[in-house]
């Protein structure tokens, strides 16, 4: 990824991070990489038109209660946070890759966006994902590691 | 006058902000009905009277287009102004939804201030961005 749609990514991922949840996050600098959960979840969507590719989010599992309980507005052990886990992500991603296609591409373009999917992690897929150099690690809330990982491609 | 209204997402966290966004603002609320894509919006349209349609477009089983389109073919559900409440950010998508109807749009992720400004904008008449 060049840098100037790295940089685009993170600032999109942290600007909907801030108003879908009110979370912050920063980037980790290479060799940072934060503690490796033991369970993690990734969620990824993929995205077609001008440019192809997906944008995918990974994040220890029991911080997606926190970002469900911040995005319903409830307690992090509330019934709707605990049900909600996946879902949250999901929807994380979701706005997240809509915001930073319209930063590296523009308004004027068209994407279509595919459902949102998540799968676990295991601390070994997390430590091979952050050995991935698209991979970029984050920090969320000084706390939280997460692993942002953006791949596009030029459709021909 | 209170409203009935139908948010359909196939997030079932977005469509608990939603509601509980309604339910804080000062709009006046009668009913709030959930559909998790286009298919269930229709069988819920067709057989309750909703005021008003807050929707996502990207949806499985059937889209928020395709919905707009079958709303369209119908002369009832035709009438009831629709929101889109997505996370697109195409002016081409935003252009083709405005020719096909729709009243309004909100991007995600939305404050609740901006919707309940939005609703009442579209229930109080014109079109809003």
């Amino acid at each position: 990824m060049n840098s100037n749609n790295k940089t685009k990514t993170i600032e999109a991922f942290t600007e909907v991070l801030g108003k879908l949840a009110f979370m912050f996050a920063e980037p980790l600098e290479r060799g940072e990489s934060g503690d490796t959960p033991q369970e993690a979840l990734q969620a990824e969507v993929a995205f077609s038109g001008p440019l192809h590719g997906r944008l995918s989010v990974a994040v220890p599992r029991e911080w997606c209660s926190e970002l469900a309980a911040n995005i319903l507005g409830v307690d992090e052990e509330d019934d709707a946070a605990l049900e909600n886990l996946a879902d949250a992500l999901k929807e994380l991603v979701n706005v997240s890759c809509g915001h930073v296609l319209t930063a590296v591409a523009g308004e004027q373009f068209l994407f279509d966006l595919s459902p949102p999917q998540v799968n676990e992690l295991s601390g070994d897929d997390w430590r091979r994902l952050t050995a991935d150099p698209e991979t970029i690690p984050m920090i969320i809330d000084e706390v939280s590691p997460a692993l942002l990982h953006f791949e596009a491609m030029e459709t021909k | 006058m209170a409203f009935t209204i139908l948010i359909v997402d196939d997030s079932a966290v977005v469509r608990a902000a939603i509601s509980k966004s309604l339910a804080l603002s000062d709009t006046p609320i009668s009913e709030v009905h959930k559909a998790a894509d286009g298919k269930e919006a229709l069988d819920i349209l067709k057989n309750t009277w909703i005021d008003l349609v807050l929707t996502d477009i990207n949806m499985p089983v059937m889209d928020g287009v395709t919905m707009l389109k079958k709303m369209h073919e119908d002369k009832i559900l035709s009438e009831i102004p629709v929101v889109v409440v997505s996370t697109e950010g195409s002016i081409e998508r935003r252009d083709k939804l405005t020719e096909m109807g729709v009243r309004g749009f909100i991007r995600k992720p939305f404050t609740p201030e901006r919707l309940s400004e939005m609703v009442r904008s579209v229930m109080g008449g014109g079109e809003n961005e």
